[in-house]
Protein backbone atom coordinates (compact mmCIF):
# COMPACT_ATOMS: atom_id res chain seq x y z
CA UNK A 1 0.00 0.00 0.00
CA UNK A 2 2.14 2.84 -1.31
CA UNK A 3 1.33 6.47 -0.60
CA UNK A 4 1.32 8.05 -4.05
CA UNK A 5 3.47 10.98 -5.19
CA UNK A 6 2.16 14.37 -4.14
CA UNK A 7 -0.24 12.94 -1.56
CA UNK A 8 1.53 14.10 1.59
CA UNK A 9 2.01 17.80 2.40
CA UNK A 10 5.69 18.82 1.95
CA UNK A 11 6.39 19.18 5.70
CA UNK A 12 5.02 15.71 6.46
CA UNK A 13 6.98 14.21 3.57
CA UNK A 14 10.19 15.82 4.89
CA UNK A 15 9.51 14.67 8.46
CA UNK A 16 8.98 11.04 7.41
CA UNK A 17 12.10 11.16 5.25
CA UNK A 18 14.08 12.41 8.28
CA UNK A 19 12.58 9.66 10.45
CA UNK A 20 13.46 6.94 7.92
CA UNK A 21 16.97 8.20 7.13
CA UNK A 22 18.81 6.78 10.20
CA UNK A 23 17.42 3.29 9.59
CA UNK A 24 18.35 3.40 5.89
CA UNK A 25 21.86 4.64 6.72
CA UNK A 26 22.36 1.88 9.31
CA UNK A 27 21.16 -0.68 6.75
CA UNK A 28 23.44 0.75 4.05
CA UNK A 29 26.45 0.73 6.41
CA UNK A 30 25.72 -2.91 7.28
CA UNK A 31 25.44 -3.80 3.60
CA UNK A 32 28.75 -2.03 2.77
CA UNK A 33 30.47 -3.80 5.69
CA UNK A 34 29.07 -7.17 4.61
CA UNK A 35 30.31 -6.65 1.04
CA UNK A 36 33.79 -5.66 2.28
CA UNK A 37 34.03 -8.67 4.63
CA UNK A 38 32.44 -11.13 2.19
CA UNK A 39 32.97 -9.86 -1.39
CA UNK A 40 31.11 -12.89 -2.71
CA UNK A 41 27.95 -11.62 -0.97
CA UNK A 42 27.69 -8.63 -3.36
CA UNK A 43 25.86 -10.58 -6.04
CA UNK A 44 23.83 -12.45 -3.45
CA UNK A 45 22.65 -9.11 -2.02
CA UNK A 46 21.79 -7.78 -5.48
CA UNK A 47 19.95 -10.98 -6.35
CA UNK A 48 18.09 -10.85 -3.03
CA UNK A 49 17.04 -7.24 -3.74
CA UNK A 50 15.77 -8.32 -7.16
CA UNK A 51 13.94 -11.25 -5.53
CA UNK A 52 12.23 -8.83 -3.10
CA UNK A 53 11.15 -6.64 -6.03
CA UNK A 54 9.83 -9.56 -8.08
CA UNK A 55 8.08 -11.05 -5.02
CA UNK A 56 6.27 -7.76 -4.48
CA UNK A 57 5.06 -7.88 -8.10
CA UNK A 58 3.56 -11.40 -7.89
CA UNK A 59 -0.23 -11.50 -7.80
CA UNK A 60 -1.52 -13.00 -4.58
CA UNK A 61 -4.97 -14.60 -4.36
CA UNK A 62 -7.35 -12.82 -2.00
CA UNK A 63 -10.26 -14.30 -0.09
CA UNK A 64 -12.37 -11.35 -1.25
CA UNK A 65 -11.95 -12.52 -4.84
CA UNK A 66 -9.62 -9.75 -5.99
CA UNK A 67 -5.84 -9.98 -6.36
CA UNK A 68 -3.12 -8.05 -4.61
CA UNK A 69 0.62 -8.21 -4.06
CA UNK A 70 2.61 -9.46 -1.06
CA UNK A 71 4.81 -6.93 0.76
CA UNK A 72 7.45 -9.63 1.31
CA UNK A 73 8.43 -7.90 4.57
CA UNK A 74 7.91 -11.00 6.73
CA UNK A 75 9.70 -13.42 4.42
CA UNK A 76 12.52 -10.95 3.74
CA UNK A 77 13.03 -10.29 7.45
CA UNK A 78 13.21 -13.97 8.32
CA UNK A 79 15.64 -14.61 5.42
CA UNK A 80 17.81 -11.48 5.41
CA UNK A 81 17.31 -9.78 8.82
CA UNK A 82 15.62 -6.41 9.47
CA UNK A 83 18.55 -4.00 8.81
CA UNK A 84 19.38 -5.48 5.42
CA UNK A 85 15.65 -5.71 4.65
CA UNK A 86 15.26 -1.97 5.36
CA UNK A 87 17.99 -1.21 2.82
CA UNK A 88 16.55 -3.64 0.27
CA UNK A 89 13.04 -2.22 0.73
CA UNK A 90 14.48 1.25 0.14
CA UNK A 91 15.99 0.10 -3.17
CA UNK A 92 12.77 -1.69 -4.14
CA UNK A 93 10.65 1.38 -3.34
CA UNK A 94 13.06 3.61 -5.29
CA UNK A 95 12.82 1.20 -8.25
CA UNK A 96 9.03 1.14 -8.01
CA UNK A 97 8.99 4.95 -8.09
CA UNK A 98 11.51 5.36 -10.92
CA UNK A 99 10.43 2.40 -13.06
CA UNK A 100 6.69 2.24 -12.42
CA UNK A 101 5.78 5.69 -10.96
CA UNK A 102 4.34 3.61 -8.11
CA UNK A 103 4.79 5.33 -4.73
CA UNK A 104 6.82 8.48 -5.11
CA UNK A 105 9.99 10.44 -4.49
CA UNK A 106 8.58 12.92 -1.96
CA UNK A 107 6.66 10.08 -0.28
CA UNK A 108 9.66 7.72 -0.40
CA UNK A 109 10.55 8.42 3.26
CA UNK A 110 6.99 7.71 4.45
CA UNK A 111 6.77 4.53 2.36
CA UNK A 112 10.19 3.34 3.57
CA UNK A 113 9.07 3.95 7.16
CA UNK A 114 5.92 1.87 6.80
CA UNK A 115 7.14 -0.90 4.48
CA UNK A 116 10.88 -0.99 5.11
CA UNK A 117 11.07 -0.20 8.82
CA UNK A 118 7.78 -0.80 10.67
CA UNK A 119 6.92 -4.00 8.78
CA UNK A 120 10.32 -5.73 8.95
CA UNK A 121 11.08 -4.70 12.56
CA UNK A 122 7.66 -5.79 13.85
CA UNK A 123 8.06 -9.05 11.90
CA UNK A 124 11.54 -9.54 13.35
CA UNK A 125 10.39 -8.90 16.96
CA UNK A 126 7.48 -11.33 16.57
CA UNK A 127 9.71 -13.95 14.92
CA UNK A 128 12.42 -13.73 17.62
CA UNK A 129 9.91 -13.66 20.47
CA UNK A 130 7.95 -16.67 19.27
CA UNK A 131 11.06 -18.70 18.43
CA UNK A 132 12.47 -17.66 21.83
CA UNK A 133 9.54 -19.23 23.69
CA UNK A 134 9.74 -22.37 21.58
CA UNK A 135 6.84 -21.79 19.17
CA UNK A 136 6.81 -23.92 16.02
CA UNK A 137 8.41 -22.69 12.78
CA UNK A 138 5.02 -22.52 11.08
CA UNK A 139 3.36 -20.43 13.79
CA UNK A 140 6.36 -18.09 14.10
CA UNK A 141 6.60 -17.52 10.33
CA UNK A 142 2.83 -17.01 9.98
CA UNK A 143 2.67 -14.49 12.85
CA UNK A 144 5.80 -12.63 11.68
CA UNK A 145 4.56 -12.28 8.09
CA UNK A 146 0.94 -11.42 8.94
CA UNK A 147 1.83 -8.92 11.67
CA UNK A 148 4.56 -7.32 9.51
CA UNK A 149 1.90 -6.79 6.85
CA UNK A 150 -0.58 -5.40 9.38
CA UNK A 151 2.09 -3.10 10.89
CA UNK A 152 2.75 -1.67 7.42
CA UNK A 153 -0.93 -0.96 6.90
CA UNK A 154 -1.43 0.55 10.39
CA UNK A 155 1.58 2.87 10.00
CA UNK A 156 0.36 3.98 6.54
CA UNK A 157 -3.08 4.76 8.02
CA UNK A 158 -1.39 6.69 10.84
CA UNK A 159 0.71 8.68 8.37
CA UNK A 160 -2.42 9.63 6.43
CA UNK A 161 -4.32 10.54 9.63
CA UNK A 162 -1.52 12.83 10.82
CA UNK A 163 -1.51 14.56 7.42
CA UNK A 164 -5.29 14.82 7.13
CA UNK A 165 -6.93 14.98 10.58
CA UNK A 166 -10.71 14.78 10.73
CA UNK A 167 -12.34 18.26 10.98
CA UNK A 168 -14.41 17.12 14.00
CA UNK A 169 -12.56 14.31 15.78
CA UNK A 170 -8.97 15.10 14.79
CA UNK A 171 -6.20 12.56 14.23
CA UNK A 172 -8.01 9.80 16.16
CA UNK A 173 -11.11 10.12 13.98
CA UNK A 174 -9.05 10.16 10.79
CA UNK A 175 -7.13 7.08 11.97
CA UNK A 176 -10.45 5.30 12.52
CA UNK A 177 -11.60 6.19 9.00
CA UNK A 178 -8.39 5.12 7.24
CA UNK A 179 -7.93 1.96 9.34
CA UNK A 180 -11.55 1.01 8.79
CA UNK A 181 -11.54 1.42 5.02
CA UNK A 182 -8.16 -0.24 4.44
CA UNK A 183 -8.97 -3.08 6.87
CA UNK A 184 -11.50 -4.50 4.39
CA UNK A 185 -8.68 -5.44 2.01
CA UNK A 186 -5.58 -5.43 4.21
CA UNK A 187 -6.63 -7.79 7.03
CA UNK A 188 -7.52 -10.66 4.65
CA UNK A 189 -4.34 -9.94 2.68
CA UNK A 190 -2.21 -10.11 5.84
CA UNK A 191 -3.68 -13.54 6.64
CA UNK A 192 -3.10 -14.75 3.08
CA UNK A 193 0.48 -13.43 3.10
CA UNK A 194 1.07 -15.24 6.40
CA UNK A 195 -0.19 -18.53 4.89
CA UNK A 196 1.87 -17.99 1.74
CA UNK A 197 5.03 -17.29 3.72
CA UNK A 198 4.55 -20.47 5.77
CA UNK A 199 4.17 -22.49 2.56
CA UNK A 200 7.35 -20.92 1.11
CA UNK A 201 9.41 -21.46 4.28
CA UNK A 202 8.17 -25.07 4.60
CA UNK A 203 9.38 -25.83 1.11
CA UNK A 204 12.69 -24.04 1.57
CA UNK A 205 13.46 -25.68 4.92
CA UNK A 206 12.61 -29.10 3.50
CA UNK A 207 14.35 -29.00 0.12
CA UNK A 208 16.77 -26.04 0.09
CA UNK A 209 18.70 -25.99 3.36
CA UNK A 210 21.95 -25.25 1.47
CA UNK A 211 20.56 -22.05 -0.07
CA UNK A 212 19.22 -20.90 3.31
CA UNK A 213 22.73 -21.38 4.79
CA UNK A 214 24.19 -19.21 2.01
CA UNK A 215 21.68 -16.45 2.73
CA UNK A 216 22.79 -16.43 6.38
CA UNK A 217 25.99 -14.67 5.22
CA UNK A 218 24.09 -11.42 4.55
CA UNK A 219 21.80 -11.52 7.60
CA UNK B 1 4.38 -4.20 -17.24
CA UNK B 2 7.77 -3.10 -15.89
CA UNK B 3 9.44 -4.13 -19.18
CA UNK B 4 6.93 -2.00 -21.10
CA UNK B 5 7.68 1.10 -19.01
CA UNK B 6 11.45 0.49 -19.05
CA UNK B 7 11.31 0.03 -22.82
CA UNK B 8 9.49 3.36 -23.16
CA UNK B 9 12.25 5.05 -21.14
CA UNK B 10 15.04 3.41 -23.18
CA UNK B 11 13.55 3.97 -26.64
CA UNK B 12 11.69 7.27 -26.30
CA UNK B 13 12.68 10.53 -27.98
CA UNK B 14 14.19 11.82 -24.75
CA UNK B 15 16.17 8.66 -23.93
CA UNK B 16 19.47 10.22 -25.03
CA UNK B 17 18.92 13.56 -23.33
CA UNK B 18 21.08 14.34 -20.31
CA UNK B 19 19.73 12.85 -17.09
CA UNK B 20 20.35 16.06 -15.13
CA UNK B 21 17.97 18.06 -17.30
CA UNK B 22 15.21 15.45 -17.12
CA UNK B 23 15.51 14.96 -13.36
CA UNK B 24 15.68 18.74 -12.87
CA UNK B 25 12.56 19.25 -15.00
CA UNK B 26 10.52 16.55 -13.21
CA UNK B 27 11.63 17.71 -9.75
CA UNK B 28 10.97 21.34 -10.67
CA UNK B 29 7.45 20.56 -11.86
CA UNK B 30 6.91 18.49 -8.72
CA UNK B 31 8.00 21.44 -6.57
CA UNK B 32 5.48 23.66 -8.39
CA UNK B 33 2.72 21.10 -7.82
CA UNK B 34 3.49 20.82 -4.09
CA UNK B 35 4.68 24.26 -3.08
CA UNK B 36 2.91 26.81 -5.33
CA UNK B 37 -0.47 28.15 -4.13
CA UNK B 38 -3.14 25.41 -4.16
CA UNK B 39 -4.82 24.35 -6.34
CA UNK B 40 -3.20 26.48 -9.04
CA UNK B 41 0.31 25.03 -8.69
CA UNK B 42 -0.89 21.47 -9.19
CA UNK B 43 -3.43 22.69 -11.75
CA UNK B 44 -0.70 24.01 -14.04
CA UNK B 45 1.92 21.30 -13.31
CA UNK B 46 -0.46 18.43 -14.19
CA UNK B 47 -1.20 19.44 -17.82
CA UNK B 48 2.41 20.58 -18.30
CA UNK B 49 3.85 17.19 -17.24
CA UNK B 50 1.31 15.24 -19.32
CA UNK B 51 1.82 17.50 -22.35
CA UNK B 52 5.61 17.09 -22.16
CA UNK B 53 5.32 13.29 -21.86
CA UNK B 54 2.80 12.88 -24.67
CA UNK B 55 4.17 15.62 -26.93
CA UNK B 56 7.91 16.33 -27.10
CA UNK B 57 8.93 13.12 -25.27
CA UNK B 58 6.65 11.02 -27.50
CA UNK B 59 5.46 8.55 -24.86
CA UNK B 60 2.36 6.67 -26.13
CA UNK B 61 -0.86 7.67 -24.38
CA UNK B 62 -1.72 4.11 -23.35
CA UNK B 63 1.64 3.76 -21.57
CA UNK B 64 1.06 7.02 -19.67
CA UNK B 65 -2.45 5.78 -18.80
CA UNK B 66 -1.14 2.42 -17.58
CA UNK B 67 1.50 4.04 -15.38
CA UNK B 68 -1.08 6.36 -13.77
CA UNK B 69 -3.66 3.60 -13.12
CA UNK B 70 -2.35 2.11 -9.84
CA UNK B 71 -1.84 5.46 -8.04
CA UNK B 72 -5.30 6.58 -9.18
CA UNK B 73 -6.73 3.46 -7.47
CA UNK B 74 -5.08 4.50 -4.18
CA UNK B 75 -6.46 8.03 -4.63
CA UNK B 76 -9.99 6.76 -5.33
CA UNK B 77 -9.92 4.68 -2.13
CA UNK B 78 -8.50 7.25 0.25
CA UNK B 79 -9.35 10.81 -0.91
CA UNK B 80 -13.17 10.53 -0.49
CA UNK B 81 -12.60 9.83 3.22
CA UNK B 82 -11.56 13.45 3.68
CA UNK B 83 -15.05 14.58 2.70
CA UNK B 84 -16.63 12.68 5.60
CA UNK B 85 -16.23 13.77 9.22
CA UNK B 86 -16.55 11.36 12.12
CA UNK B 87 -17.68 12.04 15.70
CA UNK B 88 -18.40 9.57 18.47
CA UNK B 89 -19.20 11.70 21.52
CA UNK B 90 -22.92 10.88 21.21
CA UNK B 91 -22.68 7.62 19.31
CA UNK B 92 -21.06 7.25 15.90
CA UNK B 93 -22.04 10.18 13.68
CA UNK B 94 -20.86 10.46 10.07
CA UNK B 95 -21.41 13.81 8.34
CA UNK B 96 -20.61 15.40 4.99
CA UNK B 97 -17.94 18.08 5.36
CA UNK B 98 -17.83 20.78 2.70
CA UNK B 99 -14.39 21.90 3.82
CA UNK B 100 -13.24 18.27 3.73
CA UNK B 101 -14.65 17.85 0.21
CA UNK B 102 -12.66 20.85 -1.01
CA UNK B 103 -9.54 19.49 0.70
CA UNK B 104 -10.14 16.13 -1.01
CA UNK B 105 -10.51 17.82 -4.41
CA UNK B 106 -7.31 19.87 -3.91
CA UNK B 107 -5.49 16.74 -2.73
CA UNK B 108 -6.66 14.79 -5.78
CA UNK B 109 -5.33 17.46 -8.17
CA UNK B 110 -2.02 17.69 -6.27
CA UNK B 111 -1.51 13.91 -6.13
CA UNK B 112 -2.39 13.49 -9.82
CA UNK B 113 0.03 16.29 -10.70
CA UNK B 114 2.77 14.70 -8.58
CA UNK B 115 2.20 11.30 -10.20
CA UNK B 116 2.25 12.87 -13.68
CA UNK B 117 5.64 14.49 -12.89
CA UNK B 118 6.96 11.15 -11.66
CA UNK B 119 5.57 9.40 -14.75
CA UNK B 120 7.36 11.97 -16.93
CA UNK B 121 10.62 11.04 -15.22
CA UNK B 122 10.00 7.27 -15.20
CA UNK B 123 8.98 7.11 -18.87
CA UNK B 124 11.79 9.29 -20.25
CA UNK B 125 14.81 8.44 -18.08
CA UNK B 126 16.36 4.94 -18.03
CA UNK B 127 17.13 4.05 -14.42
CA UNK B 128 20.91 3.53 -14.99
CA UNK B 129 21.10 7.22 -16.01
CA UNK B 130 19.61 8.23 -12.64
CA UNK B 131 22.00 5.91 -10.77
CA UNK B 132 24.92 7.32 -12.77
CA UNK B 133 23.83 10.81 -11.76
CA UNK B 134 23.56 9.79 -8.10
CA UNK B 135 27.04 8.25 -8.34
CA UNK B 136 28.44 11.56 -9.65
CA UNK B 137 26.68 13.28 -6.73
CA UNK B 138 28.53 11.08 -4.22
CA UNK B 139 26.64 7.76 -3.86
CA UNK B 140 29.30 5.25 -2.66
CA UNK B 141 30.60 2.97 -5.42
CA UNK B 142 29.64 -0.21 -3.54
CA UNK B 143 26.02 0.91 -3.22
CA UNK B 144 25.80 2.23 -6.80
CA UNK B 145 27.17 -1.09 -8.04
CA UNK B 146 24.68 -3.00 -5.91
CA UNK B 147 21.76 -0.96 -7.25
CA UNK B 148 22.85 -1.46 -10.87
CA UNK B 149 23.26 -5.21 -10.33
CA UNK B 150 19.84 -5.36 -8.69
CA UNK B 151 18.36 -3.49 -11.69
CA UNK B 152 19.87 -6.04 -14.10
CA UNK B 153 18.66 -8.98 -12.06
CA UNK B 154 15.10 -7.66 -11.69
CA UNK B 155 14.48 -8.34 -15.38
CA UNK B 156 16.19 -11.76 -15.35
CA UNK B 157 14.21 -12.91 -12.32
CA UNK B 158 11.05 -11.27 -13.67
CA UNK B 159 11.37 -13.36 -16.83
CA UNK B 160 11.87 -16.50 -14.75
CA UNK B 161 8.78 -15.66 -12.67
CA UNK B 162 6.69 -15.05 -15.77
CA UNK B 163 7.83 -18.30 -17.40
CA UNK B 164 7.14 -20.27 -14.22
CA UNK B 165 3.72 -18.71 -13.79
CA UNK B 166 2.72 -19.46 -17.40
CA UNK B 167 3.78 -23.09 -16.95
CA UNK B 168 1.73 -23.33 -13.74
CA UNK B 169 -1.28 -21.72 -15.44
CA UNK B 170 -0.99 -24.24 -18.30
CA UNK B 171 -1.21 -27.01 -15.68
CA UNK B 172 -4.29 -25.30 -14.12
CA UNK B 173 -2.17 -24.43 -11.09
CA UNK B 174 -4.23 -21.36 -10.23
CA UNK B 175 -7.62 -23.08 -10.00
CA UNK B 176 -9.18 -22.17 -6.64
CA UNK B 177 -7.77 -20.43 -3.59
CA UNK B 178 -5.78 -23.39 -2.21
CA UNK B 179 -4.32 -24.23 -5.61
CA UNK B 180 -3.31 -20.60 -6.19
CA UNK B 181 -1.63 -20.37 -2.80
CA UNK B 182 0.26 -23.62 -3.33
CA UNK B 183 1.41 -22.65 -6.83
CA UNK B 184 2.53 -19.24 -5.66
CA UNK B 185 4.52 -20.77 -2.79
CA UNK B 186 6.26 -23.16 -5.22
CA UNK B 187 6.95 -20.29 -7.59
CA UNK B 188 8.39 -17.98 -4.90
CA UNK B 189 10.56 -20.65 -3.28
CA UNK B 190 11.77 -21.81 -6.70
CA UNK B 191 12.64 -18.22 -7.55
CA UNK B 192 14.64 -17.84 -4.34
CA UNK B 193 16.66 -20.96 -5.11
CA UNK B 194 17.19 -19.70 -8.66
CA UNK B 195 18.26 -16.33 -7.24
CA UNK B 196 20.98 -17.88 -5.10
CA UNK B 197 22.20 -20.12 -7.95
CA UNK B 198 22.25 -17.22 -10.41
CA UNK B 199 24.24 -15.06 -7.98
CA UNK B 200 26.76 -17.88 -7.47
CA UNK B 201 27.20 -18.47 -11.22
CA UNK B 202 27.51 -14.75 -11.97
CA UNK B 203 30.07 -14.31 -9.19
CA UNK B 204 32.13 -17.18 -10.63
CA UNK B 205 31.88 -15.79 -14.16
CA UNK B 206 32.91 -12.29 -13.15
CA UNK B 207 35.79 -13.57 -11.01
CA UNK B 208 37.03 -15.63 -13.97
CA UNK B 209 37.17 -12.42 -16.03
CA UNK B 210 38.97 -10.55 -13.25
CA UNK B 211 35.97 -8.32 -12.46
CA UNK B 212 36.04 -8.88 -8.73
CA UNK B 213 35.68 -5.28 -7.53
CA UNK B 214 32.64 -3.92 -9.31
CA UNK B 215 30.47 -5.26 -12.08
CA UNK B 216 28.71 -2.09 -13.18
CA UNK B 217 27.90 -1.78 -16.82
CA UNK B 218 29.12 1.52 -18.26
CA UNK B 219 26.21 3.43 -19.75
CA UNK B 220 26.19 6.15 -22.34
CA UNK B 221 24.85 9.31 -20.73
CA UNK B 222 24.76 12.44 -22.81
CA UNK B 223 25.58 15.72 -21.08
CA UNK B 224 22.64 18.02 -20.51
CA UNK B 225 22.61 20.81 -23.10
CA UNK B 226 22.05 24.47 -22.25
CA UNK B 227 18.58 24.44 -23.85
CA UNK B 228 17.63 21.39 -21.75
CA UNK B 229 18.77 23.16 -18.57
CA UNK B 230 16.80 26.17 -19.75
CA UNK B 231 13.65 24.07 -19.99
CA UNK B 232 14.35 22.30 -16.68
CA UNK B 233 14.88 25.53 -14.76
CA UNK B 234 12.74 27.95 -16.73
CA UNK B 235 9.47 26.05 -17.15
CA UNK B 236 8.94 25.41 -13.41
CA UNK B 237 9.73 29.08 -12.70
CA UNK B 238 7.23 30.22 -15.34
CA UNK B 239 4.59 27.81 -14.01
CA UNK B 240 5.22 28.91 -10.41
CA UNK B 241 4.77 32.54 -11.45
CA UNK B 242 1.64 31.56 -13.38
CA UNK B 243 0.21 29.82 -10.31
CA UNK B 244 0.97 32.88 -8.18
CA UNK B 245 -0.66 35.11 -10.81
CA UNK B 246 -3.74 32.90 -10.94
CA UNK B 247 -4.00 32.89 -7.16
CA UNK B 248 -3.84 36.69 -7.14
CA UNK B 249 -5.44 37.74 -10.41
CA UNK B 250 -7.75 34.96 -11.62
CA UNK B 251 -8.65 34.19 -15.24
CA UNK B 252 -7.47 37.48 -16.72
CA UNK B 253 -3.94 36.69 -15.65
CA UNK B 254 -4.27 33.17 -17.10
CA UNK B 255 -4.65 34.37 -20.69
CA UNK B 256 -1.64 36.67 -20.47
CA UNK B 257 0.60 34.05 -18.88
CA UNK B 258 -0.52 31.34 -21.32
CA UNK B 259 0.49 33.51 -24.29
CA UNK B 260 3.86 34.26 -22.67
CA UNK B 261 4.51 30.61 -21.85
CA UNK B 262 3.67 29.35 -25.34
CA UNK B 263 5.96 31.94 -26.88
CA UNK B 264 8.80 31.12 -24.45
CA UNK B 265 8.43 27.32 -24.41
CA UNK B 266 8.40 26.96 -28.21
CA UNK B 267 12.10 27.82 -28.34
CA UNK B 268 13.16 24.93 -26.09
CA UNK B 269 10.99 22.05 -27.35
Amino acid sequence: MHIMEGYLPPLHAAAWAAAAAPFVIVGAVKVVRTVREHPESRLLLAASGAFTFVLSALKMPSVTGSCSHPTGAGLGTVLFGPSVMTFMCSIVLLFQALLLAHGGLTTLGANIFSMGIAGPWVGWLVWRSLRGIGASLELSVFAAAALADLATYCVTALQLSLAFPDPVSGVAGAAGKFLGVFAVTQVPLAIVEGLLTVAIMNRLSRYNVGELRQLAVIR
Amino acid sequence: MITRFDLAAHTGRWARRGAGGKVGLAVGLLAVALAAPAPWGAGVALPAALALALGPAGVPGRVVGAVMAAPVGFLALSAPLLAVSVAWDQGLVLAWSEEGAWNAAFLAVRALAGTACLALLALTTPLPQVIGMLRRLGLPLVLADLVILTYRMVFLLGDSALTGMRAQQARLGYEGFRGSLRSLAWLASGLLVRTVERARRLEGGLAARGLDETASVPWASSPTRVSEWGLALGLPLVLAALAEGLALGGAGALAGWARAMVAWGGGFL
